[in-house]
């Protein structure tokens, strides 16, 4: 969802006006009117009529309104209503200064500690690095790289995370499951499974907690408990 | 945001006539453009909807 507005102004007075007004969408400058006559129009006084398009994906024009009088205008509400109509969105995910979660891909560093048994059980600490891709606003799936120490010191697996979002996406409630390779010494297949908290804390960063258990083919078997921070990126 | 959004959308246009009047209509195709943001980049609809869908706000300007 992108929004663009749209003027007669010069880009030096539009800059101006962006940042008196704090506004975090680009204004663009439709000198000669050329586009505001298309899709609003022009009035008596050479300037274009005040008005709102709203485009779909496929670009079809799927709402319009076009102001006629000084009390004719389109309320936030009713825009963010309309656009919520006909796009099928959420107000959240457009109100938002971030995106929306089907658009953020991640990058995520955890750590923490647990225990692994083999025999007799022992303290280990664990990190892992994972790249995170939206398959809906309900499913990522991408490549993790783990590391403990003891007795799996390079896992590589393919993680699928089931999410459901909480706080109008700002935060979700996760459970991961991992099937991979303990490629270091060749120790053979793993797998883990993970329960855990995810919280933007801001359009491009969150930090997620996580507890979960680990298999190992070559004998271990380990349950730890993780802290981590994701960077944020938008993929569409 | 919102106040943002609000001051663009609330242009006055009292006393003044239409002298031209839009040529695009609900369900049509939307006409291509490319305009110059505030930096002096060019913006291209074309560009911005393949993120996703676009909307448009005209507003009369600062004044």
């Amino acid at each position: 969802m992108r929004l663009l507005a749209i003027s007669a102004d010069e880009p030096h007075d539009s800059r101006l006006f962006k940042m008196m007004m704090r506004i975090w969408f680009p204004l663009l400058s439709d000198g000669d009117l050329a586009v505001s006559r298309v899709y609003a129009g022009e009035t008596s006084d050479v300037n274009a009529l005040p008005g709102v398009t709203i485009i779909d994906r496929s670009g079809r024009i799927v709402f319009r309104q076009v102001a006629s009088a000084k009390d004719d205008r389109i309320s936030t509400a009713d825009l963010l209503a309309a656009i919520d109509r006909t796009l099928g969105t959420h107000g959240p995910d457009v109100t938002n200064r971030g995106f929306a979660a089907i658009e953020r891909a991640q990058i995520r560093l955890d750590a923490g500690g647990g225990i692994v048994t083999s025999g007799h059980t022992s303290g280990t600490g664990v990190a892992s690095l994972a790249g995170l891709f939206p398959i809906d606003r309900y499913l990522l799936v991408g490549p993790r790289v783990g590391f403990e120490p003891r007795d799996a010191p390079l896992d590589a697996e393919l993680e699928l995370i089931a999410r459901l979002p909480i706080w109008h996406d700002a935060g979700a409630i996760e459970l991961a499951a991992d099937g991979g390779y303990s490629i270091f010494d060749d120790r053979g297949p793993t797998a883990a499974a993970r329960a855990g908290l995810w919280f933007a804390v801001s359009p491009t960063w969150s930090v997620q907690l996580d507890g979960g258990a680990s298999w190992h083919e070559h004998g271990t078997v380990g349950a730890f408990a993780t802290l981590g921070l994701a960077r944020l990126f938008r993929i569409h | 945001m919102r106040l943002a959004m609000l001051a663009l959308v609330s242009g006055c246009v009292t006393g003044l006539r239409v002298t031209t009047a839009a040529s695009v209509a609900d369900g049509s195709q939307a006409p291509a453009f490319a305009l110059p943001d505030q930096n002096g980049h060019t913006v291209a609809l074309a560009d911005e909807l393949a993120h996703g869908p676009v909307v448009l706000v005209f507003y009369r300007g600062y004044w």
